[in-house]
């Protein structure tokens, strides 16, 4: 679980940046308040949460029943985990362009929404959740390693948590200034991330 | 029309006025040089108090009299670095015949409390109630309290000063990057300026999860020149060839190429924690906007690339400065000065400069005299009789 | 206004000053209330944990620590169990021998030899929950080992 909090936490601030401008324009548009804007940001962490767990139900489910069988899981794992930790080092100094489905729910957001204003960030937050990026992937491949459905569940939990994080004080008008400087940890934090998977995946295939 | 530094209220220039205000420092440097009761059981010891008691005061008085900062303040610590290495280790082999420690070591907790460790002991501190540090909790050298209550007191008194004026570490590559005149490497993405939040947060958090110091075991490369861990598994010696590998290319070639203290800037996460201090550390530097011609000349000499144009434009420098005085030295113009927040910009200069050399100039001396005086005596030894244990 | 704020500036600027000093001056009076706090004790992964039983032989003395499971967030599947050997001539034995109960139940749990010239160690268990050696070391005057234990309740 710890990795999966240390994998979420590197990366959360990354995730923010990425997925803020579907949450922000919308948290924006919403007048209310503070306490409306962390209503707003928990419907949107609870879809980005579901998203999490129908991957790790899934990863789970390969895990047990595919990964944990076979003679060679060792040296398919450590080879996951190496090639998986090499791009995130790449990810970490280079611009990538990931698979955000998250971009699609802003130009929802910008058309009528008043009819249900839960659903918006609701499915922002699953949509952003499915975020095709190299933490994500190693996420996956961490879950499947568990080889169990609960122990996949419990990584992309403390995964979640990690994110999550980076997304409480969004609401707060300050962040909004240094996101860069964020990103760029965010940024230098993977790709150390990224070290300790190459590590683990090393281990995985000289033991 | 003259500048801030040659106003009335100045010492530059001024061999009478320099002297009076090195008098208060006199004292501070034979206090901390000499202790409250004297002793000197040699002719040498006696020798070796009075070369650290001069140097120190005519560092400080150079520093008055020629209006200038870092050069000074850099060759006492970059004499503290090499000092505090030698020191350190002819004791650890005095005391265990080698520089690397073992598991009776690290059983008896005697491990020497280094301020980096703070970073990685906050998160299980808070979490478990305790410290995870093979170390003395009081008494003996370097013990947890003794080192904590000085990190405390010079994060708010300094702020990241402390990486500048009293980090025993921190000269080796501040002394790598002075060595070539012009930087081979020229150009240096600032982001890089960031990196060591990215470390901080990663060891922070591994720190409390495997409940061991994860920075000390895997990346200080400063384990170089001070102790390390006995080689007896793969695992060690892949530690040992990292912590090596880092000290070689961020301590000694980068510094040397780029004539910026890369180390400090990219890898120390006891730096990025002395940054956040410096939002509430009152000393600061800043930019008198009125007298600035925006030359960009602090940018390039700024070691830690804290000063961007962005904050020229804005006035100061980021948080990571380290408030070593290189920009204040290079500006043609005096425009940026030591400054205290809450205070006019541009306004007592020499006052709000004076109030922050005394602390950060007597931390220098603190960490420096007893290693100093210390190396003296060794290398006396050396020369004389061919060992120095 | 600027006054107002100038004043005070200066004034913590001179705390600043005076903070520095003292800090070292009176760094073994700070440190010595600094000790006294609650937080201020080592981890048991590095202390050892709390002493359970010392037996008393002729000619050797047996602390058994309590078995060590500490994890950040409570207790982990495996752990360690400290032993200290020390002798009261100061001397210790060429071949120590016990047999350990560390978990007070009565039984024999694992049997230790060690070698204190050559610094060999042979772990011989009896309880499954017993299972390697962490370390075995001599420190100072003392020999110390700590076998590696899995944790009766997260076994289950």
């Amino acid at each position: 679980m710890g990795q999966g909090f240390i994998l979420g936490l590197s990366t959360g601030a990354v995730c923010v940046v990425y997925c803020g401008p579907v949450l922000i324009p919308y948290l924006m548009s919403e007048s209310g308040g503070l306490k409306k804007s962390y209503l707003l940001i928990a419907i949107f962490l609870a879809g980005r949460l579901a998203a999490y767990l129908l991957t790790a139900l899934l990863a789970g489910l390969i895990g047990q029943a595919f990964i944990q069988q076979t003679e060679t899981r060792s040296t398919l794992m450590g080879m996951a985990y190496m090639l998986l930790a090499a791009l995130m080092v790449v990810y970490g100094l280079y611009r990538f362009k990931e698979i955000c489905l998250g971009k699609t729910a802003k130009s929802i957001s910008a058309s009528d929404t008043t009819k249900n204003r839960f659903l918006i960030p609701l499915t922002g937050g699953f949509l952003t959740g499915i975020n095709i990026c190299p933490p994500f992937l190693l996420a996956i491949t961490g879950a499947i390693d568990s080889g169990t459905i609960m122990g996949s569940m419990l990584f992309f939990l403390a995964f979640f948590a990690g994110t999550s994080v980076f997304f409480l004080p969004m609401p707060i008008a300050g962040m909004f200034k240094r996101q860069h400087i964020l990103r760029i940890i965010g940024k230098f934090a993977a790709m150390l991330a990224g070290f300790l998977y190459f590590y683990k995946g090393l281990l995985l295939l000289i033991r | 029309m003259k500048t801030i530094r040659e106003n009335s209220f100045s010492t530059t220039g001024k061999i009478g006025k320099s002297l009076l205000l090195l008098l208060p420092m006199t004292f501070l440097i034979l206090l901390f040089t000499a202790g409250p009761t004297p002793s000197f059981n040699s002719k040498v010891s006696l020798v070796a108090f009075l070369i650290t008691f001069i140097f120190f005061n005519v560092l400080f008085f150079m520093i008055l009299y020629k209006g200038k900062v870092d050069r000074y303040r850099a060759t006492g610590f970059i004499v503290l670095a090499l000092f505090f290495a030698l020191t350190f280790i002819v004791d650890l082999i005095g005391m265990r015949g080698t520089m690397t420690f073992s598991h009776e070591t690290m059983l008896s907790c005697e491990i020497p409390f280094c301020h980096i460790v703070t970073t990685m002991v906050i998160l299980p501190l808070i979490f478990t109630g305790s410290i995870i540090f093979p170390g003395s909790i009081i008494g003996g050298f370097a013990s947890i309290a003794s080192m904590l209550v000085i990190v405390i007191g010079v994060m708010l008194a300094l702020g990241r000063g402390f990486c500048s004026w009293g980090c025993f570490y921190g000269g080796w590559d501040d002394g790598t990057s002075r060595i070539l005149r012009k930087p081979v490497i020229k150009k240096i993405n600032p982001a890089f300026r960031w990196a060591s939040f990215a470390v901080l947060i990663i060891v922070a958090i591994t720190s409390a999860l495997v409940l061991e110091p994860t920075y000390c075991d895997w990346l200080c490369p400063f384990k170089t020149v001070t102790e390390f861990e006995k080689v007896t598994s793969f695992t060690v010696l892949l530690k040992t060839i990292t912590f090596v590998s880092l000290f070689a290319a961020l301590v000694i070639v980068l510094p040397l190429l780029t004539k910026k203290r890369i180390q400090c800037t990219t890898l120390c996460p006891m730096g990025a924690l002395c940054s956040l201090s410096n939002k509430i550390n009152v000393f600061e530097v800043r930019i008198d906007k009125g007298k600035c011609t925006e030359c960009m000349l602090c940018t390039k000499v700024c070691p830690t690339m804290s000063l961007e144009k962005q904050d020229v434009e804005k006035g100061k420098p980021s948080i990571t400065c380290m408030k070593c005085g290189k920009c204040i030295d290079s500006c043609s113009k005096s425009a940026i000065n030591y400054h205290i927040k809450g205070t006019p910009v541009g306004k007592r200069v020499t006052l709000a400069r004076m109030l922050f050399l005394y602390p950060a100039f007597t931390l220098l001396v603190v960490f420096t005299a007893g290693n100093m005086q210390q190396g003296i005596v060794l290398l006396v030894k050396l020369f004389t009789t061919g060992s120095l244990l | 206004m600027k006054k107002l704020t100038a004043i005070p500036a200066y004034l913590w600027a001179i705390v600043c000053l005076l903070i520095i000093p003292v800090c070292f001056i009176k760094n073994d009076t700070f440190a010595n209330e600094m000790a006294k706090l609650p937080f201020m004790k080592l981890h048991p992964v590095y202390s050892g944990g709390d002493q359970a039983k010392i037996i008393t032989d002729p000619e050797l003395v047996t602390t058994i620590y309590k078995p060590v499971f500490e994890s950040l967030f409570g207790k982990s599947k495996t752990g360690f169990v400290q032993l200290k050997f020390s002798s009261p001539s100061d001397t210790l034995p060429l071949i120590i021998k016990r047999d350990i109960d560390y978990n007070s139940d009565n039984a024999v749990d694992f049997g230790i030899e060690i070698n204190t010239q050559t610094g060999d160690t042979k772990l011989t268990p009896v309880n499954t929950l017993v299972r390697n050696i962490n370390i075995s070391s001599k420190v100072k005057k003392n020999w110390v080992v700590r076998v590696n234990v899995t944790n009766p309740v997260k076994s289950k």
